[in-house]
């Protein structure tokens, strides 16, 4: 952190002036006062014990349960649909740092995350390995187990808290998080300083290490240093703790990261950005109808019967096997194609282009967590009314409209998922050319996009196959 | 009491089902008021309530509607003519449309 501190002015990042959200009058203030945070927080801690309460002693039906209708219809679709409008909103509000705050006034402070963990492997393997247990378990269809989920959210948010000094748990652990901080590089706001030459003269660096009443960057971010949204939770712990109020959130074009030339150089991230977009076809391909087909061919096959293992090879296959050998593959003929003339080694080629599938995987992802919010956003209405009448409260709550369902028609539906496909794969191919253009002539360039092109193309017509097929809400029966 | 579909497996569209309320002595249990409900499995599935018609003999016919390929609970909530209630679930896999 000394040598991040310590940066050189030519490592501040100068933003361009654009409209800052923290001038904003009265909604600036809101987010800036010290409680800012917890009056976001609180909301949704309310909502995480109705899902603890509902799903532990509520009727297991998912349909019927708030738990399962509010974790896997609304949180999935509104998270993606923040991020995509305005960014990392659920971070920022996440009710999982409520007790981990607590439990840093018992941390036993001192103690660093080891070096050797500090990276992004471990938030992708454990996105792989929430995936794998959301199929094989069948989470979306128990309300029991995603009150479990939730639970061991918070407590492993805060024992990590209380067992180190930073907040591993969010930078390096959440896989929810790790999801919401790639995603939110394709965000219209982002933390900047908004004038770095007051902070090269600054002592306190109070945004990073917090001043008397507020804590610092929670993951150790240095505000004019930020070129990007990864690894920003939108706390604006940063905003609150400057004491020249220099802390901006500004508006910025949402492919700036995509197109930027200086995305770090690490083989973790590049890995966790590019297998995030196979991710994202995986899970569809969780609930269609030729997933039987596969998992039947294993039986046959291979003799895999068990369908946690028959998944976990599915999942382990589409989401880290394919990924890792197509993004090797497309940085080598990336450099073959534009005839050795890039100068960039293999790790650095990969490190370029793999942020550029970040638009394709957030277009498959509104496209599938948008299906579900489409069509089940109003199922919560008659789950709350009957949890309500079950609690003896039927006066208030009415009696409960099981035949709501959809927000939007379903005719609909399907022609926005194929608008959003369509948008990430032209935002990914303008990225692509973007990034192409920056480091080679035109002719050059070409050679040295098409492998990736041809890559974004092919898992678009992937996407809109997969997204046109029946869904079948797989497997809860066959798996029992 | 157990679940007849027609079409047989069930398929994705209208459906005629057949609810079978027996006695323990195997004769038909008529005068029931009887509930049929259908719920997918995965949450952010609208309800589908079946239209539950006259029982002839025990055999109640139900009409509905499978709204989507998948795996479904069918519910059945009633009350016998005793005044006994009855609570059944079924869990049916139903197929795409062809």
């Amino acid at each position: 952190m000394t040598e991040t501190l310590g940066a050189s002015r030519a490592a501040i990042y100068i933003p361009q002036p654009r409209p800052d959200l923290l001038r904003t009058p009265g909604l600036g203030r809101l987010l800036k006062w010290r409680w800012g945070r917890l009056v976001f927080q609180l909301p949704l801690l309310a909502v995480a014990a109705l899902v603890l309460y509902d799903g532990f002693t509520g009727p297991q039906l998912a349909p019927a349960n708030s738990a399962t209708v509010l974790v896997w219809i609304h949180y999935r679709g509104l998270v993606i649909l923040g991020l995509l409008l305005v960014g990392n909103l659920f971070c920022s509000a996440c009710p999982f740092t409520l007790p981990r705050t607590l439990a840093r006034r018992f941390s036993l402070a001192g103690r660093r995350w080891p070096r050797r963990l500090r990276n992004k492997w471990v938030s992708l393997a454990g996105l792989l390995v929430f995936f794998w247990i959301y199929e094989s378990l069948d989470l979306w269809a128990s309300p029991w187990l995603t009150a479990w989920l939730v639970l061991a959210y918070f407590v492993g948010s805060f024992l990590l808290e209380a067992l180190f000094a930073e907040s591993p748990f969010c930078k390096y652990v959440c896989p929810l998080g790790a999801f919401n901080f790639v995603q939110s590089t394709m965000s219209p706001l982002q933390i900047t300083a908004r004038s770095p030459a007051l902070c090269l003269d600054c002592q306190g660096k109070e945004c990073v290490r917090g001043s008397a009443h507020v804590p610092g960057c929670g993951t150790e971010l240095y505000a004019p240093m930020m070129q990007s949204n990864l690894d920003c939770t939108l706390c604006l712990d940063c905003a609150r703790a400057c004491p020249y109020d220099n802390v901006a959130l500004q508006l910025r074009a949402p492919l700036q990261e995509a197109t930027m030339a200086r995305w770090p150089v690490r083989r973790d991230l590049s890995m966790l950005v590019f297998a995030l977009t196979f991710m994202a076809l995986a899970n569809a391909f969780g609930m269609v109808p030729p997933i039987y087909a596969v998992q039947d061919w294993m039986a046959s096959s291979l003799g895999l019967i068990a369908p946690a293992l028959q998944l976990l090879l599915i999942q382990g296959t589409l989401t880290l096997v394919l990924p890792g050998l197509l993004l090797l593959g497309a940085a080598w003929a990336s450099n073959r194609a534009a005839g050795g003339s890039s100068g960039a080694t293999r790790q650095a080629m990969a490190a370029r282009y793999a942020p550029t599938f970040i638009p394709l995987g957030l277009g498959f992802w509104v496209a599938h967590y948008g299906f579900h919010l489409a069509i089940g956003g109003l199922t919560i209405i008659p789950v709350l009314q009957a949890l309500l009448q079950d609690h003896g409260f039927a006066v208030f709550a009415g009696r409960p409209a099981w035949g709501m369902g959809a927000l939007l028609p379903a005719e609909v539906i399907f022609p926005l998922q194929v608008v959003a496909v369509m948008l990430g794969f032209c935002a990914a191919l303008y990225s692509q050319a973007r990034q192409a253009l920056r480091h080679a002539p035109p002719r050059p360039a070409l050679g040295q996009l098409l492998p990736w092109a041809l890559l974004a193309f092919l898992l678009t017509l992937a996407a809109l196959q997969l997204f046109n097929l029946p869904m079948e809400m797989r497997g809860t029966f066959r798996a029992t | 009491m157990r679940v007849l579909t027609s079409p047989t497996p069930p398929r994705v569209g209208p459906a005629e089902l057949t609810l079978e309320l027996l006695d323990p002595a195997g004769l038909g249990v008529d005068h029931a008021l009887l509930q049929v409900r259908g719920n997918m499995t995965h949450p952010g599935m609208a309800l589908v309530a079946g239209i539950v018609g006259e029982a002839v003999k025990g055999q109640y016919p139900v009409t509905f509607e499978w709204s989507m390929a998948g795996d479904w609970i069918l519910t059945v909530d009633g009350q016998l003519e005793d005044g006994r209630r009855l609570l059944r679930t079924f869990e049916l896999r139903v197929e795409p449309a062809p």
